[in-house]
């Protein structure tokens, strides 16, 4: 208690002379960003055009950083993840003033509107600065420096790379090196524990449950909640025959076996059956919808649903800094007595304690069965 | 030894043309109007004053808006202009040539084939190479091939017209269906790629694209109109065109690898465009009948007036959001043309 409070003091003043000093250095840098880039940026950027990782650019720059955003793709906040939007807008109303840029996969990104912006510096989501083709030439083209950052990828030094990034660009380094060092020994201690039990991995199969029992969700390969099980210990059975997300058919998750099934769900209330999860969400009804899942064609005889080992988790909680939380809970669901004395749910909140302005009510990691995880 | 009747056949003719320029001159204005409106609007909402001061001396306006209104707007707005003259020409050409009202680069599966030979590059990375060269480089290519096939497969079977638009039918279908297995199997960010090269969008744009369509149209399109003549005798009927002395295999060779040329290069910088190709010939008729020396260049003004208004809408639909061109032109076009052709109204002038 008396050493976290310590930690957390020492943190403060650290960030307090880092932002106090930022003055001092206000010449440009070369900083190297996840795509292996190096680009030149004049620090302190004053006016930022962030297109993605929203929270996880507040957790490690505070939020005083977003006073400093000017621009961001609203769409994929808004429409992504309405109830989180919602919540953060009680604190910072203003970010509803911000201007929008458009959003890349419906098309709407417009290259014209982020060079009005006159921003000083741009981070866009390696999707992004995918999908946008030629305008990011455009941008670098024009002198704007662009920086890249990545928390989809599955190679978790990328997500290190990106905190660590944005730590140097928001001048929050040390708040940037905890966060990443409670990822990296969140991570260290799963692996460890697996490796000793030397257990045969469990079968796990995962889908998202954005449409419902009556049709099949995408499942994953190395990709996202793959490699969630990959790292955890686990054997995927959709890892052979999709590379990044793609749904199978349901008689190969019925010939597969799987010893645990894990549906991701997020606050699709719009879809009579979805998976519910997330924020304002209640056990007791993300309960229900997962009951449904079990009613599939010959689900009840999987070894998962006999006994009892199904389970669903927040998708929010993927693809962003507190992914280490939904990590300890794929890891516990598949070896539960492993990690009985993690608890997901509870990591998770804390970190947003400790780094971001709202806290998530909800439900986030679930078993079907109460009490039990 | 004057005959009146020739006289007066000859002067009402003569008038008949004059009418035809004023008609020309009218659009032409029109068109420098929609080119302005173009440059003026723009997802960034700025002040039109801004804009044209900027437009008007570059020298002296700071860089963002000068990369904005030199770099982004203007490349677009001219970009809708040649795209327009090149699909509107080749779309008279094609209905002309094959005697089918149907006839377009987009109905005859150009675009179609030009947005696989895309698909087929952005799936495979660009092979390595610079991707705003190869992927229209590759879009040209297919576009090329399946205008060859649609020749190759007329001319076996003696150069029918039904024959090479049947053909022409068929690889529309095949190439949307080899897309469509391609998208299905690229990987997420890929198949977005490929959606958006599809879509078909005047942002792609750029000084360097707008340059090469402008060549390309200006070297096809005078070559076709030398043929204008023999175009016109073949509207006549191919007997008759025939009778008149007009080779008609050359000249659908000419003519064919002409707009293939033109439409292939236009399509592959901006994806597919549809509805230009087979609108602006007919709306061209109406104005002026099947004379081809006046048919095939108003076609690529009216065009050209089609396409930049699609992009000065796609633009205001949703203040701030750029929707893609491609989609305007058919959602705001189509009612428009059904009512032309259910008015049956003949504005020929």
């Amino acid at each position: 208690m008396f050493r976290s409070f310590c930690r957390r003091t020492l943190l403060a003043a650290l960030t307090a002379v880092a932002a106090f000093s930022l003055p001092a250095f206000a010449q440009p840098i070369k900083v190297i960003d996840v795509i292996g880039r190096e680009v030149t940026v004049t620090l302190p950027a004053k006016r930022i055009m962030l297109g993605f990782y929203f929270e996880d650019f507040l957790a490690v720059g505070g939020t005083e950083a977003m006073d400093r955003v000017v621009g961001i793709s609203k769409a994929a906040w808004k429409d992504w993840r309405p109830q989180n939007w919602e919540v953060h807008l009680t604190k910072r109303p203003s970010l509803d003033q911000l201007a929008d840029v458009g959003e890349v996969e419906v098309n709407t990104f417009s290259v014209e509107k982020v060079i009005a912006l006159r921003p000083d510096l741009v981070i866009l989501g390696d999707w992004q600065a995918k999908g946008i083709g030629a305008d990011f030439e455009r941008l670098v083209k024009l002198g704007i420096p662009v920086v890249v950052t990545d928390y989809h990828t599955p190679d978790l030094a990328k997500h290190y790379a990106s905190t660590r990034l944005m730590g140097t660009l928001l001048g929050t380094e040390a708040r940037a090196e905890a966060i990443v060092k409670e990822q990296e020994d969140t991570l260290t201690l799963i692996r460890d524990r697996v490796a000793r039990s030397g257990r045969a991995q469990p079968k796990i199969y995962i889908e998202l449950g954005n449409k419902g029992p009556a049709e099949q969700g995408v499942s994953y390969g190395d990709y996202m909640w793959g490699a969630m099980a990959n790292e955890a210990g686990g054997a995927s059975i959709t890892r052979q025959v999709v590379k990044t997300w793609a749904a199978v058919s349901p008689e190969q998750v019925l010939a597969a076996k799987p010893d645990v099934i894990l549906i991701a769900g997020s606050e699709w209330r719009r879809h009579a059956t979805a998976q519910l999860m997330g924020e304002g969400v209640s056990a007791d009804e993300a309960r229900t919808r997962l009951n449904g899942f079990l009613k599939r064609p010959g689900w009840a005889d999987l070894p998962a649903v006999k006994e009892g080992r199904v389970h669903a988790v927040y998708h929010g909680a993927s693809r962003t800094i507190p992914q280490h939380a939904a990590l300890q809970h794929v890891a516990k669901v598949l070896y539960p007595d492993l990690f009985a004395d993690l608890d997901p749910e509870a990591t998770y909140r804390s970190f947003y304690r400790k780094y971001l302005p709202i806290v998530p009510e909800g439900t986030f990691m679930l078993n079907l069965t109460p009490g039990k995880v | 030894m004057t005959n009146p009747a020739v006289d007066l056949a000859i002067a009402m003719h003569r008038r008949a043309e004059r009418r035809r320029m004023v008609a020309f001159l009218a659009l032409f204005l029109l068109l420098g109007g929609l080119l302005v409106l173009d440059i003026a609007t723009g997802p960034a909402l700025l002040p039109v004053s801004d804009v044209l001061a900027t437009l008007a001396g570059p020298a002296g306006a700071d860089l963002t808006m000068r990369a904005i209104v030199w770099d982004l707007r203007l490349p677009m707005a001219l970009m809708a202009i040649t795209v327009g003259v090149a699909l509107g020409t080749s779309g008279a050409t094609m209905q002309t040539l094959l005697d089918n009202p149907l006839a377009s680069p987009y109905t005859l599966g150009l675009a179609a084939a030009a947005g696989f030979g895309a698909a087929l590059c952005i799936q495979n990375g660009g092979w390595g190479l610079n991707p705003s060269f190869i992927v229209p480089a590759c879009a040209f290519v297919f576009a090329c091939l399946a205008a060859a096939t649609i020749y190759g497969v007329g001319n076996i079977r003696g150069m029918g017209t039904d024959t090479m638009v049947l053909a022409g039918i068929a690889l529309l279908f095949m190439f949307h269906s080899l897309q469509s297995l391609l998208q299905f199997k690229a990987t997420p960010e890929v198949g977005q790629q490929i959606v958006f090269w599809l879509f078909g969008s005047l942002a792609k744009a750029t000084w360097t694209s707008v340059q090469i369509t402008a060549v390309a149209c200006l070297i096809a399109v005078p070559l076709l109109m030398r043929e204008s003549w023999k175009m016109t005798a073949l509207r006549l009927g191919e007997q008759r065109a025939r009778a008149l002395g007009v080779n008609i295999v050359w000249l659908r060779f000419v003519t064919i690898a002409l707009i293939s040329f033109m439409t292939a290069t236009a399509i592959s910088f901006v994806g597919t465009i549809g509805f230009i190709g087979l609108v602006a010939p007919h709306l061209a008729r109406y104005l002026v009948g099947e004379d081809q020396r006046f048919l095939l260049p108003l076609s690529g003004l009216v065009g050209a007036l089609l396409l930049s208004a699609a992009s000065v809408v796609s633009k205001i639909l949703m203040p701030g959001v750029l929707v893609p061109v491609g989609i305007v032109t058919a959602v705001v076009g189509v009612p428009f043309f059904l009512h032309l052709i259910l008015s049956r109204r003949r504005l020929a002038v």
